[in-house]
């Protein structure tokens, strides 16, 4: 047992235990563990990950030695490294850039209860990549429900209220079925490691017995995990809860906590399932179908969309459909390519909710298109990271979603006939799609504008600038590494099992 | 068939009281009826794994004294009960703060119709 075993146990439990000191410390020590915390998350993952590629090998740590079925466990291995860093990394951009806005819209006493919500979420996201037990992820999941539920209704409009009650409401629904799979799926096989869990399963399949209720538990936490990520039928809470947030919230939101419910999934479907029985039991074709149609639909309606942070937000549910399609072609290169686009979407679209926030500051708080017009003039770096963020997102090559999208579509290859060609046929609709509304957004920035704005060329806050520039430069980087990256992801996807 | 359904009472119980729960947080129009459905389904999920620790025949695990220790086969499974623990832990600080945030919505715009608040919550534009 080697030292760097007990890192990703400490990376769980620091800022739970921290977040309980900063409910009642002064508001001006609160307001720097929210820095604090990331940049630690960040240390520790990268230490972690040179270690995991170093010696080549994932790791599980049992806590307190207990053996199945009564321990609880720990893995960590590349990916997982790799994915606790970008959620630290993602979660430091958004708090760096959402900041000042912060100390406006929240009231001095409420500041330091955010920043407790903010150390609760890191401590779900880090649990959620490093569990091997279901029962704590489901914990967990609740845990980050109220985290980002609070984070959402922290600002005290009415609207910011609604917008979290909708949330708080459609997570529920998705906790109770993903709780009653996961109920369902213990009671079958009486294990709770996921380790475990897939020896019992997989005799269950190949005794045929209990495949009803095999499929249905499946079923069910999928379903439940849908709700909370946002595929396409079940994303009617998404626009609100992006669009009435703080824009670190929002950052927050759509970067790490969605992705964090994926990643569960992805490690439920390849650890406790299995891909083969997964693709035996055709739940992928199902996910695709739904995939295919979010795809669409999220670009569709945000075309239709004139406000920009809903026209930002309804394109995350689009990137979401790209993230389930990765997932559903059922390989290992599919899950791959779906992890390389969650890493992609996570700094593309906190970027964009930050420097969007900052143009739409320099057209005196108005969100429209017809506002937005030449703000990337009054604003010239926020204007320069919104276009390289959109830019990503559509798959302009030597950026991130490049990168993400030509591995994508290169594992729907793997599929059978028909699949494939009608993936590749939604793929470049979408692109087409993305592109005609994220860069006439990029236009209207840099068009004439049709009046002289008050709040005009305010100064650029230093904090808010480093967030964007590492964002971007992360973007390029990811872009011209991806195959790098990729080649470290796929490695770790094999040693997840 | 009928046997099936005779020796699962608490798990057919347990499924319909979800299914109720389920379309009253879904369906209902009123907050506190949402989260009274929240609570129900919870409920639900906790009867359908507290049952099925129960082994028929077999006592509660509890030793009083060294020497009245059984055999591991003669007594219930203990696992199910702690999950259940923690699942109630979990869903009373989810109701804890959707009550809270119905208080807020109420004072703000003095119904609990959702469907109202939603009309209310587009028409004002309060910053």
């Amino acid at each position: 047992m080697k030292w760097w075993y007990n890192l990703p146990f400490f990376m769980i439990w620091t800022p739970l235990i921290l977040s309980s000191v900063t409910a009642i410390v002064k508001p001006g020590m609160a307001r720097k563990m929210i820095f604090i915390i990331p940049g630690a998350e960040i240390f520790a993952s990268v230490i972690l990950l040179y270690q995991t590629i170093v010696t080549d090998s994932s790791f599980t740590y049992s806590l307190g030695e207990f053996g199945a079925p009564f321990g609880n466990e720990l893995r960590a291995g590349k990916v997982e490294a790799l994915m606790a860093l970008v959620f630290g990394v993602v979660m430091l951009i958004s708090v760096l850039g959402g900041y000042k806005r912060l100390l406006a819209h929240v009231g001095e006493r409420r500041q330091s209860l955010y920043c407790v919500m903010v150390l609760l979420l890191t401590a779900a996201l880090m649990a959620e990549v490093f569990t091997n037990d279901l029962f704590t992820g489901y914990v967990f999941i609740e845990i980050m429900t109220i985290a980002a539920g609070a984070l959402i209704a922290v600002r005290n409009r009415g609207r910011s209220l609604f917008a979290s009650t909708k949330y708080m409401i459609m997570n529920m629904l998705g906790s109770g079925l993903f709780l009653m799979g996961m109920s369902m799926i213990y009671c079958m096989t009486g294990e709770l490691l996921m380790s475990s869990i897939h020896g019992r399963v997989a005799e269950l399949v190949s005794t045929g017995s209990n495949q009803t209720a095999l499929i249905v538990s499946i079923a069910l936490m999928a379903v439940g995990i849908a709700v909370k990520s946002a595929l396409y039928p079940f994303h009617a809470w998404l626009p609100d809860a992006y669009s009435m947030s703080t824009p670190a919230s929002s950052a927050m939101l759509s970067s790490l906590v969605s992705k964090a419910y994926i990643f569960l999934f992805i490690k439920i479907i390849v650890r406790v399932i299995g891909l083969d029985i997964m693709r035996k039991t055709h739940i992928n074709t199902v996910l695709m179908l739904y995939a295919m149609v979010g795809i669409i639909m999220g670009s569709v309606d945000a075309i239709l969309e004139r406000k920009l942070r809903r026209m930002i937000a309804y394109s995350s549910v689009a990137q979401i459909g790209y993230i389930y399609l990765g997932i559903a072609v059922g390989t290992k290169a599919g899950v791959a390519a779906a992890i390389l686009h969650i890493i992609a979407h996570a700094v593309a679209k906190s970027l964009l909710f930050i420097s969007g926030d900052k143009l739409i500051g320099a057209s005196d708080g108005d969100a429209s298109f017809l506002a937005l017009r030449g703000s990337g003039y009054r604003a010239p770096l926020s204007g320069i990271a919104f276009t390289a963020g959109s830019c990503s997102i559509v798959g302009i090559p030597l950026l991130a979603g490049f990168a993400s999208k030509l591995y994508l579509a290169q594992s729907c290859l793997g599929m059978s006939g028909t699949k494939a060609i009608l993936a590749l046929i939604v793929l470049a609709v979408s692109t087409a799609l993305n592109a005609a509304y994220f860069l006439i957004t990029i236009i209207t920035l840099y068009d004439k504008p049709l009046q002289v704005y008050k709040e005009g060329k305010t100064e650029q806050s230093v904090m808010c600038a480093i967030a964007m520039i590492a964002a971007v430069f992360l973007l390029l980087a990811l872009g011209v590494c991806g195959s790098g990256i990729h080649t470290l992801i796929m490695d770790g996807v094999t040693q997840m099992v | 068939m009928i046997n099936a359904f005779m020796g699962h009472y608490a798990t057919i119980a347990a499924l319909i009281l979800f299914g109720i729960g389920l379309t009253n947080l879904l369906l209902n129009r009123n907050m506190m009826k949402k989260i009274i459905g929240f609570s129900m389904m919870d409920s639900a999920i906790y009867l359908f794994l507290a049952s099925y620790g129960y082994i028929y025949g077999r006592t509660a695990p509890l030793i009083e004294s060294e020497d009245t220790v059984l055999a591991v086969s003669k007594y219930v499974n203990p696992l199910p009960a702690g999950l259940v623990l923690t699942g109630i832990v979990v869903s009373v600080s989810v109701t804890a703060i959707m009550l809270a945030l119905t208080v807020k919505l109420y004072k703000r715009y003095h119904t609990l119709d959702i469907d109202e608040i939603a009309l209310l919550a587009k028409e004002v534009d309060d910053a």
